[in-house]
């Protein structure tokens, strides 16, 4: 059997398969290479696809269409609560999926800010709309200069502040902190940043309702939608190839021709699409010396900077938190971000290469939607930790990783006391551990720093905005494309699409 | 009994003098309404020491459009540029550097640090010498009316210089959009002192550090400037910034202008959606056929116009419009020289410009503090001898110091500005001595302008020295407001003249320019 084929595909993340399997239903003979192996065993009797988060609420459903994947078993799950945020004084706030309880819960805080939320919810919702289109399109300068141009309310919401954004609106502290915890995804700035605002936007696409994003879960896990996208491909003709590392990709007359596996292994292909960050792509898979000056000036500039840790705990029994008068609370995201200040102040120690001494946490129980993950009765808590920088001052990773546990488990003592009590096992990701584990350049989950500057056409690098690269036939489907990251499926499903266009078929 | 006016400006800063020049040339009778006692706005030299004149708030020229100059005669009446060539960047741990018009001395400069930032200096400059040749376009025109139908060629014009453009050029320029300062100088450079001397001016005036998103665009526009057709030039003016704007004053007299000083406007004179005139605080009226205001978007819409009337569009904006300041002037009567202790002496360094805590690292820290409402006591200073360049300034031997100081934030978490002025003035004297040992015992007189000072003296709302936050949904279409971006306004016979109009601020005379040759134009109609 030959193992030439039309399509390589390097990675078999979720923008990976999504693009294998919509090239291979245009009749495209397509391989997916995936270094590692499947969703792991991570504790013993616990099981989660480490990988990714447990919101898919991003994902698009014009992908979900696109393969199938309800048909495939492929079940959501959506929670009344959507957030739940202690605060210090021992109170707490709740974002529900109905607005009209989400206002209730604001009242008890201020009845200013429950007399805006609707408007607010309103007014997040016009502008996603209309940026929504073109996270669906291939990016060019003449789309940035419509928006630039033509959508002035979108490029103020955009490039405002969040804080300075969710001040216009609202007064209460904890409301703003919890919104704000949704700007600063993929970015290593706090909310008194420029363009966080846009952060704010792009998290709230596919949100409807009166809550906290889309805040959509898979039942049975993270693992489940992967398989199904697997099975999605497979049923296209798509042929995977599982713990199979790339060496580089093979180069001819500066065209892509093939890849040679870490084995030495040589596979042939008409193409080769590349879900790897944007790095590690041209500097360890097409290696520097293959690019012209100024391309590679660019994809040095291009800013990873990571600045998330993850803490999965395995625990006997759920946490209580502060403020929680009912179970349900639970069931969406739990937030520990009490105010905007407490979130820039965070964002300031990762700015001198620290982590701070209370961070951002974003946590979700996955169990809750995924019981089987975990023995009977006991639970995964799956924490985001920011701001964890990747690169520390005068110390490192190999030193840190006990402390930085140690910070984010005091953080949570002083919101849910009697937790640390209950953790049966608990494993953290550094974003060093993103980098030598996931693959992920400088441990930035988003494949490149989610900033306004490297959106649209300048993502993954100003000038190569349109999933093609200066390398021919070498195309970028990642998040290092856009829209970015976040399981939104559109780079992937983008990608495809300009490929296909690009052979005219 | 009053007097009938084509136009009546209110406010006598440069925008405001420019609009004057310009529309008094044209044959219209106008009148200047200043609130001070002399003329010029934030372009003042004033004798606050005897003996010494201080620029009291700005103290550079760059960006001074070369055909202001050349149609109000400006060399005729008086203007005069001087030299201001050399910069040292001074770091808090002893580090400096020199950079000046020799370009193999500052090479070596450069190099002493990294070679490779020395070789990328050269490709930088003429990256950015390109951007500003695409950007400088927007400085000669009004933001285009987005309505195709209305004004089909404005937007055909910018559609075609847009197409000129190379395409690395306008990737880079819309980079620097959004960028920080920080992200896009490490595209060239590596040494933390060349960078974040460059970054200075992605900081200028605004609430933004150098690794915050949005100092890109500060840094574009603070490169815009340019001296007779030489980009990214600097000057000081004759007789200081003051000098500019008596130039000004002069040559809008000389086409028959009037200009009054000591005459505070309170409010319009509205009839319905019509401007007719204006009120000053003394209760006198002044009627006149058209109205322009060089002020803020809050002092223009809000307090002289007045919301009734105003579109809710329109009001909501003015009152979201970012006009808080990071800066404050403090400037200095010395008896004697100043010592640099990097370097001694006598030399060209006097005579051009000097940063403080230049790092990266310093900024940010000096930012973070300001965003919470407080100011280090080892702060950034943009400082210059003016007296170097201009022997006037000063008494013989004895010389004046200007100090732009940032971060000083508006909103002061603990205290106010009035109590903690002077607390401001011995930062500043503390940082400089750490640079300069001998400064302390040659000053004899300070004059420190906080944020407050500057709203407070010069209506400069929030204390923006731009009269508005440099930031991308504050420019062009967008400045002062989304749908009111021209000079025109909503009420009849209304205009904008100020730095809150397109192209912005600086001393650049551009607004004040564009907005009378709307005024013109619409006058023909």
């Amino acid at each position: 059997m030959s193992n030439n084929c039309d399509v390589i595909v390097i990675g078999a993340g979720h923008n990976g398969l999504i693009a294998a399997h919509a090239l291979a239903k245009a009749g495209k003979s397509v391989l997916v290479v995936e270094q590692r192996g499947e969703d792991e065993e991570i504790f013993p009797g616990f099981r989660l696809a480490l990988g990714a988060d447990d919101d898919a609420g991003l994902l698009r459903q014009s992908v979900i269409d696109a393969l199938g994947l309800v048909e495939k078993g492929v079940a959501f799950v959506e929670p009344d609560v959507t957030a739940f945020a202690p605060q210090p004084n021992g109170r707490s706030l709740t974002l529900h999926r109905h607005i009209q309880q989400s206002i209730a819960s604001i009242a008890t805080h201020s009845t200013h800010d429950a007399g805006r939320f609707a408007a607010w919810r309103e007014k997040i919702g016009q502008l996603t709309a209309v940026l929504e289109p073109h996270l669906h399109q291939t990016p060019t300068l003449e789309q940035m200069g419509t928006l630039l141009l033509g959508q002035p309310e979108l490029v103020r919401y955009a490039n405002v502040s969040a804080r300075e954004t969710l001040d216009w609106w609202f007064e209460n502290d904890a409301l703003k902190g919890l919104l704000a915890s949704s700007s600063v995804i993929g970015l290593e700035h706090g909310p008194y940043a420029q363009n966080s605002g846009f952060m704010l936007l792009y998290q709230y696409a596919n949100a409807d309702g009166g809550g906290f994003r889309a805040s959509r879960f898979v039942q049975g896990g993270m693992g489940k939608l992967r398989q199904a996208m697997v099975t999605a491909a497979m049923g296209q003709g798509v042929r995977m190839r599982g713990e199979t590392a790339v060496s580089h990709i093979l180069l001819h007359d500066g065209r892509a021709t093939g890849v040679v596996l870490a084995d030495g292994e040589t596979i042939n292909a008409e193409l080769v699409v590349s879900s790897a960050t944007p790095r590690h792509t041209f500097f360890n898979l097409v290696k520097p010396y293959n690019l012209e000056p100024r391309f590679m000036r660019r994809v040095r500039s291009q800013v990873y900077r990571g600045t998330t840790a993850k803490l999965v705990l395995a625990v006997s029994q759920l946490p209580e938190f502060v403020g929680q008068t009912e179970a349900g609370q639970l069931d969406g995201h739990i937030v520990i971000c009490p105010s905007t200040e407490y979130l820039e102040r965070a964002a300031d120690a990762g700015k001198y290469g620290r982590f701070p001494p209370k961070p951002l946490l974003d946590i979700t129980i996955a169990t809750h939607h995924a019981p089987e993950l975990a023995p009977a009765g006991q639970h995964l808590l799956n924490i985001t930790m920011r701001y964890a920088p990747y690169t520390l001052r005068g110390s490192s990773w190999g030193e840190q990783r006990a402390a930085l546990a140690e910070t984010i488990l005091q953080t949570l003592a002083n919101y849910a006391p009697g937790l640390r009590d209950t953790i049966l096992h608990q494993r953290l990701i550094t974003p060093l551990d993103w980098e030598q584990q996931f693959g992920l350049t400088e441990g930035s989950l988003h494949h490149g720093q989610m900033g306004l500057e490297q959106m649209f056409a300048m993502r993954p690098v100003p000038g190569w905005g349109q999933y093609a690269t200066p390398i021919g036939n070498l195309y970028l489907c990642g998040a290092g494309a856009h829209p970015g990251g976040g399981l939104t499926g559109l780079p992937g499903s983008n990608a495809a699409r300009q490929i296909l266009a690009d052979l005219g078929a | 009994m009053n007097k009938k006016y084509d136009a009546i400006i209110i406010g006598a800063g440069h925008n405001g003098l420019t609009c004057a020049g310009y529309l008094a040339k044209a044959g219209k009778k106008v009148l200047v309404l200043e609130k001070r006692y002399l003329v010029g706005g934030a372009t003042v030299s004033e004798e606050i020491v005897p003996g010494f004149k201080f620029a009291t708030f700005s103290y550079l020229v760059s960006l001074l459009r070369s055909e202001v100059i050349h149609d109000l005669e400006l060399v005729k009446h008086g203007l005069r540029m001087l030299p201001f060539e050399t910069t040292l960047d001074l770091a808090v741990n002893g580090d400096s550097l020199y950079r000046e018009p020799d370009h193999y001395r500052t090479y070596r400069a450069i190099a002493r640090y990294s070679k490779r930032d020395a070789e990328a200096y050269d490709d930088y400059k003429l990256m950015m010498r390109h951007v500003i040749h695409a950007v400088r376009y927007l400085m000669h025109h009004a933001p285009p009316n987005m309505d195709f139908d209305a004004n089909p060629q404005a937007l055909i014009d910018l559609a075609k210089h847009v197409g000129t453009v190379d395409k690395e050029v306008l990737y880079t320029l819309i980079q620097l959009l959004t960028i920080s300062a920080d992200d896009f100088l490490s595209q060239w450079f590596e040494t933390d002192i060349l960078k974040a001397g460059l970054a200075t001016s992605g900081m200028i005036g605004s609430m933004v550090s150098p690794k915050s998103p949005g100092s890109g665009l500060v840094l574009l526009a603070m490169y815009m400037g340019e001296i007779d057709g030489v980009y990214r030039t600097w000057r000081f003016a004759k007789g200081g910034t003051g000098g500019v704007a008596n130039a000004l004053a002069q040559a809008a007299r000389s086409f028959g202008a009037e200009i009054r000083t000591n005459a505070p406007v309170a409010q319009l004179m509205r009839h319905g959606d019509e401007v007719r005139g204006v009120v000053l605080e003394s209760g006198e009226e002044i009627t006149a056929d058209v109205i322009v205001s060089s002020l803020t978007p809050q002092m223009t819409y809000l307090k002289l116009a007045g919301e009734e009337g105003l579109p809710s569009d329109l009001v909501q904006q003015v009152k979201r419009w970012n006009s808080f300041g990071s800066a404050s002037k403090i400037n200095l009567a010395l008896d004697g020289v100043p010592d640099f202790k990097a370097m001694p002496g006598y030399g060209m360094h006097l005579a051009g410009g000097f940063n403080t805590n230049v790092s990266i690292d310093s900024f940010e820290r000096l930012y973070d503090t300001a965003k919470y409402g407080d100011f280090e006591r080892h702060l950034f200073i943009d400082g210059g001898l003016i007296s170097f360049a201009d022997p006037d300034m000063a008494p013989p031997g004895k010389h004046v110091m200007t100090c732009f100081v940032m971060y000083t934030p508006y909103h002061l978490r603990q205290g106010t500005w009035d109590e903690r002025r002077e607390e401001l003035g011995d930062a500043v004297v503390d940082t400089l001595e750490h640079y300069i040992p001998n400064i302390r015992q040659l000053i004899v007189g300070r004059q420190i302008s906080t944020p407050l000072d500057i709203e407070r003296l010069i209506n400069m709302s929030g204390g923006n020295i731009f009269q508005g936050e440099l930031r991308l949904s504050q420019m062009f279409l967008m400045r002062p407001a989304a749908g009111y971006s021209g000079y025109q306004t909503p009420l009849h016979n209304y205009y904008i003249c100020g730095s809150s109009a397109h192209p912005s601020g600086g001393i650049s005379g551009a607004p004040g320019r564009l907005a009378a040759l709307q005024i013109l134009a619409d006058g023909k109609k």
